[in-house]
């Protein structure tokens, strides 16, 4: 009867102290939306592959609604010789959707250990002198994980992809 | 001379309107063979979901539970850290269920994506009960992946959980 007390207990303490969406102005929101500036801002609309392969963890996992799952490196190259390929008419860039992104911290223990990004982005296609063009926007799951003190994107699941009506 | 010259008009209006149907019925077939794709993997990832938790969870099918879920699985939890072996999760099955009390999940909502041809992101979430009283909430992505025509479940995140303060 007694363990079955405190198994009840160590189970309802667990359920109760979950965690949260973080709050805008929470360090961990702060972190992880200034990661993801350096990921997109930096990273992708400016195709610096260095700050990708900075940002990635080594066992990085991409997974595409339109292509499929890659690692690092299949990732990097498909970077490189895709949207960053030298020589193109048109950049991509990224968006993030103002107000679609929630943050989650992953504790361990009370320890964290990671976050749990979601959001919705739009790419477009830019070239000079022309009107940026839209392109598909979708969804996206960002798993961080905190490896020696350093925030790196381990998993990106990105879906829903949606081409909008031009008007 | 009348019939000779109207006869042949008719068939071409026949003609034009059997093509016009032809297209509408090509551009019909084609946006529902998408959302009739779209339907079974709906269909096919609730049932996964059912049998996962309806069957493996809530009534401790361990054998269920070794069977959907993938070898190379990835649990992220926000309480108890990352976890990435099978068989600590059928051991935490396993424990669960030696335990007096009957833990239980139900389904409350989820959206299911498709992810290629080989997978799915099934967004959702659930409410966990304790001898049948509810005691926390909880969100959850499942990346779902088919493999040799069966469905494992390969990346798990579960957050934001959050208690029913119903009992205190």
């Amino acid at each position: 009867m007694q363990l079955k007390a405190i198994l009840i207990g160590v189970l309802l303490f667990q359920i109760q102290s979950g965690f949260s969406q973080e709050g805008k102005n929470s360090k961990l929101y702060k972190t992880i939306m200034s990661q993801d500036s350096l990921l997109f801002n930096v990273g992708f609309n400016s195709c610096d592959i260095v700050q990708f392969e900075n940002l990635l963890s080594e066992d990085f996992e991409f997974y595409h609604d339109l292509d499929s799952i890659s690692d690092k490196t299949l990732f990097l190259k498909n970077f490189k010789k895709g949207i960053c390929l030298s020589g193109k008419s048109y950049q991509v860039r990224r968006d993030l959707i103002k107000g679609s992104t929630a943050i989650y911290p992953l504790t361990k223990n009370g320890v964290l250990y990671g976050a749990l990004q979601t959001g919705i982005h739009q790419f477009f296609e830019t070239s000079a002198g022309q009107k940026d063009k839209r392109g598909s926007t979708a969804k996206f799951t960002h798993v961080w994980l905190l490896q020696h003190d350093a925030w790196k994107l381990a998993r990106s699941f990105s879906y829903d992809h949606q081409m909008k009506k031009k008007n | 001379m009348t019939t000779k010259n109207t006869t042949p008009t008719v068939p071409m209006i026949n003609v034009i309107a059997f093509f016009i149907l032809f297209l509408s019925r090509q551009a019909a077939a084609q946006n529902n063979s998408e959302a009739e794709k779209m339907n079974l993997l709906n269909d096919e990832i609730t049932k996964m979901d059912s049998l996962l938790f309806d069957v493996a969870f809530n009534q401790c099918d361990a054998g269920q539970f070794k069977k959907i879920i993938a070898d190379d699985v990835e649990f992220y939890d926000d309480r108890f850290g990352l976890n990435i072996s099978k068989n600590n999760e059928i051991k935490s099955l396993t424990v669960k269920c030696a335990r007096p009390e009957k833990l239980t999940r139900k389904l409350n909502s989820c959206t299911i994506d498709k992810l290629g041809d080989f997978g799915a992101v099934q967004v959702g979430e659930h409410t966990f009960y304790i001898d049948g009283i509810p005691e926390g909430t909880g969100k959850f992505i499942h990346i779902w992946e088919r493999k040799n025509n069966e469905w494992k479940l390969k990346r798990i995140v579960s957050y934001e959980h959050r208690g029913i303060k119903n009992r205190l």
